[in-house]
């Protein structure tokens, strides 16, 4: 009698049921019958599976138990509608990624027009900086001071970098982004900034001046704050360049936070579809 | 065999059109398959008689996306779904019905066939509540591939197709799930080597 590796034991049990069934490869089978022909043990296993098998193929089938007819309430079949979602998921999808572009592309092409406005907010910067180191000697004054000094020129030269961070996460919600993209200054700056506001009526007070564009007398001043507390601060870009809307003519963030509402709403249908898809195939 | 293919296609796009009472006749020539196929799935008759009612309330609901091919397939399908959610949001009943299972081996309503004697009845009887038993304990994917090649007779293909699975890995569930059901039915004792004879000794004679 031969002695038979263990593993070939294995490897012809694995393909007993493919034997059984004729399932296997001539070239297999032939391997398979030649180890049978020699190996006892292995027989045994091919005779109780080929039992197990007739038993199992010999169960009869159980006596229904009733009809399973529709009752006539059944209603109608549903309109076959999954293809017609993915068609809607891939344009929501493809309509979400333009509308970032665009959004995208407006920012690269800002900077270059809003060159004009640049030097009054700078002059504003140096302006609050100015104040706040003349009443210097409250401690609290300094720390809302160099937050909007930060986000207070933003409106003119940084809207790009801001607007970036949005355009790298693939489209939420406008309104959430803008907040979660504050939160990192504004925790020092929120619960501060209303005391800046009634404080330092100041630094707001020379937003006033400087811009010396001023051809609207806007109230500037209050919304700054406030608006920084609350998102971007729009309000700040419409005040601190007047000529270059004038010029321009184009209300360009405007049309940014539309295509950005749109992408995101887009988004958020595509992936509505796409769940929506996932379960109607499982 | 080709009239009545027609015929069912005929039924089908009836059926895709509202017609209910042509989705009716499909049931009727189907509820047998799906009713077994539910009961080896689930192994209690109740769970099995919803489930498959189930499988019939979803085809006709979604007639309209079966374009073409083999409707028993699609069908099996379907009812396959819902075994697997009736698992997955009834797991616990598992146990306990294996429990009722070995209780009361009666529960599994057998047609006897015709021609045998008391003893073999009542044998067959066993082994038929023992295999049922033996089902109930494999992995849902082994008794789905054995259920759907054993039981209800489909090919390799076919059982792939129903299990949205590779031909290898039907081949090797369906190796595995016997061969745990073998280990099974040998472990219950001398019961079933006898039964095992009286099997093969018929399967052998003609």
């Amino acid at each position: 009698m031969r002695l038979w590796r263990k593993d070939q034991h294995a490897a012809v049990r694995d393909s007993l049921s493919a034997y059984l069934d004729e399932r296997l490869p001539a070239k297999e089978r032939r391997q398979v019958e030649q180890h049978l022909a020699a190996c006892q043990a292995c027989r045994g296993e091919l005779e109780t599976l080929r039992a197990t098998v007739h038993a199992i193929r010999s169960l009869s089938a159980p006596a229904l138990p009733r009809s399973f007819r529709l009752p006539a309430t059944a209603g109608h079949p549903a309109t076959p509608r999954a293809h017609l979602y993915a068609g809607a998921l891939r344009f929501a999808s493809a309509a979400a990624s333009l509308a970032l572009l665009a959004v995208f592309l407006t920012d690269v092409a800002l900077p270059s027009r809003q060159q004009v406005p640049q030097d009054g907010s700078v002059a504003s910067l140096t302006a609050d900086k100015q104040v706040e180191t003349a009443p210097g000697q409250e401690s609290r004054v300094p720390v809302p001071a160099p937050t909007t000094a930060l986000v207070a020129p933003q409106p003119t030269p940084t809207p790009a970098p801001q607007r970036f961070a949005t355009t790298a996460t693939p489209a939420p919600q406008p309104t959430a982004t803008g907040l979660a993209e504050t939160r990192p200054f504004a925790p020092p700056q929120a619960p501060i900034a209303p005391s800046s506001a009634g404080l330092a009526a100041s630094p707001t007070a020379t937003v006033e001046p400087t811009p010396t564009p001023s051809p609207s007398p806007m109230p500037a001043p209050t919304p700054s704050p406030m608006a920084l507390a609350q998102d971007v601060a729009p309000p700040p870009v419409t005040s601190a360049k007047p000529p270059a809307q004038e010029e321009g003519g184009f209300p360009w963030q405007a049309v940014e936070w539309t295509l950005l509402g749109v992408a995101a709403a887009l988004a958020a249908a595509a992936l509505a579809f796409h769940m929506r898809v996932r379960r109607q195939r499982r | 065999m080709a009239d009545s293919l027609t015929n069912e296609a005929e039924l089908i796009e009836r059926s895709q059109r509202s017609d209910l009472a042509a989705f009716n006749t499909l049931v009727e020539a189907y509820q047998g398959q799906v009713f077994h196929f539910t009961l080896r799935m689930l192994s209690r008759p109740e769970a099995a008689e919803d489930a498959t009612q189930e499988s019939f309330f979803n085809a006709y609901r979604n007639i309209r996306s079966f374009r073409g091919g083999n409707f028993r397939v699609w069908l099996l399908r379907i009812a396959s779904n819902v075994c697997h959610d009736y698992y997955r949001s009834k797991g616990r009943q598992k146990a306990e019905s294996l429990d009722a299972l070995l209780d009361d081996p009666a529960r599994q309503p057998n047609l006897p066939s015709p021609a045998a004697t008391p003893e073999e009845q009542a044998l067959r009887q066993e082994m038929a509540s023992a295999i049922a038993t033996g089902l109930a304990r494999l992995p849902e994917e082994q008794r789905l591939a054995v259920v759907l090649v054993d039981v209800q007779g489909f090919s390799y293909e076919e059982a792939a197709e129903v299990m949205n699975t590779a031909l290898g890995t039907v081949k090797s569930r369906i190796n595995r799930g016997r061969a745990a059901l073998r280990d099974y039915l040998l472990s219950l004792g001398e019961l079933l080597p006898q039964a095992f004879r009286l099997e093969k000794g018929k399967a052998e004679q003609p």
